[in-house]
């Protein structure tokens, strides 16, 4: 899915940001929903992918031209994410699904969803689970992500189907 | 293994795909851009009005050019692009003629220049030392207040290199191989590489390395030797460096020897790094003696050394200093940021003091820095430096 983005590392590194919009573009989807799939909130989720861009940015020149931009992204957003939940408690968070139950069926559909599928799975099973439902990687690319070898990651992820189909019933 | 049938669960997730994302990249860099500058402003604020080059590299210390040549062998590796003239670059950002290359890109020299503010440790010049005692008599933990006073004013003298090891927002830039004419002890080198610092906008070199050639021995060693020009001082510098790359994972290795031409004074930097996925784990260490002689003796004969050791995983930064001499020895552990504004730090102090028949266990000392000054705060004792 992801090509080389060591152009735009080295470049960035450089103080030229001419291409961060295309970097952008290619990259925000998959960590939208890694964000999203712990927040289950829209509006929160792109308060942190902006400040999970504005960190990498931050930090961009001790990064290795060669390194796992996705993988490296990823990583800032859940660390930004827990440390939000850390800070803020989860009481915004909870109140923020409220306003979203009100204003858009899709949300209430995929929020309720996720509560439910985060129940069933535990911790390493979701997120496997959501990098590739929600994130759209690749199994290969989970698996050079997370460090494990790709049948681990098979595994867990057929083992998470099967106990989504038996903890969701019919679907 | 196979997957599993999965294509009803995706589609129950497949309306969330449809979701537009509003953050658009000019927000984030406009956001980043003045964080930047923000930044950049917070550092000029902090340091003190000593001449920026003079922090980095200047007087006599033969640590920092160690830790220079270190920067300047280390460099030499990478070689960047020029500026791209149309980069929406940061207003605040000093111009960098096109002729010099990058530095910081490359973590490991800036990490060695960054310890160029060590050469300070244990001394006080130039200080201003405002000691408020808030009770002198009373005894916090196993502490007084002069043993305090001397915790703070040995982390005061390295406080600004450990700020840098912290933050590294310095920036430095190379004008590499340029050729050489000039003779210097009986000797005309080929080449010579000139370092020049964002404090005077990169006008001026402070530092010189004359060299023939880098000896890549194999792909994974490096050795060099050549001389050192600071302040116009010179030094003799041999290094050797042993690296060692593979998927994710990297390995380095580094030892450094210089001789001061004139006073024979020898430093010796050794490095360590390991590097795996989110990761990271550095040590390192200076050792200053006052003679090759005495080094070869007894390596643990130095005047004193300073190490340090850092591990990061994710965005855990922890630091660790030690430093030595020869009847005493101060570690500041945990050094880790606690506030963003004011500036603020914490760490815990062991220090051992033979002479000065000082012992002092796992003390944690507050630092915070305040409208230029430095507000150093433990149990109940405080002391300001400026």
């Amino acid at each position: 899915m992801k090509g080389s983005f060591s152009e735009h590392i080295k470049r960035f590194k450089e103080g030229n940001y001419i291409s961060f919009d295309e970097f952008y573009n290619e990259l925000n989807r998959p960590i939208f929903y890694n964000i999203y799939s712990l927040t289950r909130n829209y509006e929160l989720s792109e308060e942190l992918l902006q400040e999970t861009f504005t960190k990498f940015l931050m930090n961009v020149v001790y990064i290795d031209e060669g390194e796992n931009v996705l993988g490296y992204l990823i990583a800032i957003s859940r660390n930004l994410t827990l440390d939000y939940f850390k800070k803020y408690g989860r009481v915004r968070n909870f109140e923020e699904h409220e306003e979203v139950h009100v204003n858009d069926k899709n949300s209430i559909d995929k929020t309720l969803l996720l509560d439910k599928i985060a129940k069933i799975l535990k911790p390493k099973e979701l997120e496997i689970f959501t990098l590739h439902v929600l994130s759209e990687m690749t199994f290969e690319e989970i698996a050079s992500l997370k460090k494990i070898a790709i049948g681990t990651v098979l595994w867990s992820y057929n083992n998470s189907i099967k106990k989504i189909r038996k903890g969701l019933g019919e679907l | 293994m196979k997957k599993y049938d999965d294509k009803d669960i995706i589609k129950k997730f497949s309306d969330a795909k449809d979701y537009e994302i509003k953050t658009r990249s000019d927000a984030i860099l406009n956001n980043f851009l003045k964080l930047k500058e923000a930044q950049t402003n917070k550092v000029e604020e902090k340091k003190t009005p000593k001449n920026r080059k003079m922090f980095i590299f200047g007087g006599l210390g033969v640590g920092s050019i160690a830790l220079a040549a270190a920067s300047i062998t280390l460099a030499i590796v990478f070689v960047s692009e020029p500026n791209n003239p149309n980069s929406p670059n940061n207003p605040s950002d000093p111009v960098i003629p096109p002729s010099l290359v990058s530095v910081e890109n490359n973590t490991l020299a800036s990490e060695f220049l960054t310890f160029s503010n060590f050469r300070d440790y244990g001394t006080l010049q130039n200080n201003v030392k405002n000691l408020i005692n808030i009770n002198r008599k009373h005894q916090v933990k196993n502490i007084n207040s002069n043993s305090f006073e001397i915790i703070v004013d040995n982390y005061d003298s390295i406080h600004d290199g450990i700020y840098n090891i912290l933050n590294k927002d310095e920036l430095f830039k190379i004008e590499e191989k340029a050729q050489n004419n000039q003779e210097l002890y009986g000797k005309t080198y080929k080449f010579v590489d000139r370092y020049y610092s964002s404090s005077d906008n990169f006008t001026n070199s402070f530092m010189e390395f004359y060299y023939d050639d880098i000896n890549r021995i194999d792909e994974e060693e490096t050795s060099a030797k050549g001389l050192m020009k600071l302040d116009e001082e010179y030094f003799d510098c041999y290094l050797n460096k042993e690296s060692e790359a593979e998927e994710n994972e990297s390995e380095l290795e580094l030892e450094l020897f210089l001789i001061d031409k004139e006073t024979e004074e020898m430093v010796v930097v050794n490095k360590e790094s390991e590097y795996g996925g989110h990761e990271s784990e550095d040590s390192y260490s200076i050792a200053y003696y006052q003679s090759q002689n005495d080094y070869r003796r007894d390596e643990d004969k130095f005047i004193y050394k300073l190490s340090y050791e850092i591990e990061k995983e994710g965005r855990e930064e922890e630091l660790e200093i030690q430093v030595e001499t020869q009847s005493s020895q101060c570690e500041y552990q945990n050094i880790k940021l606690i506030n963003d504004d004011p500036l603020t730090y914490s760490f815990l102090v062991e220090y051992e003091d033979e002479r000065n028949d000082i012992e002092v266990e796992d003390f944690e000392v507050v630092l915070k820095y305040v409208d230029g000054k430095r507000y150093y705060t433990g149990g109940d004792l405080e002391e300001v430096r400026i």
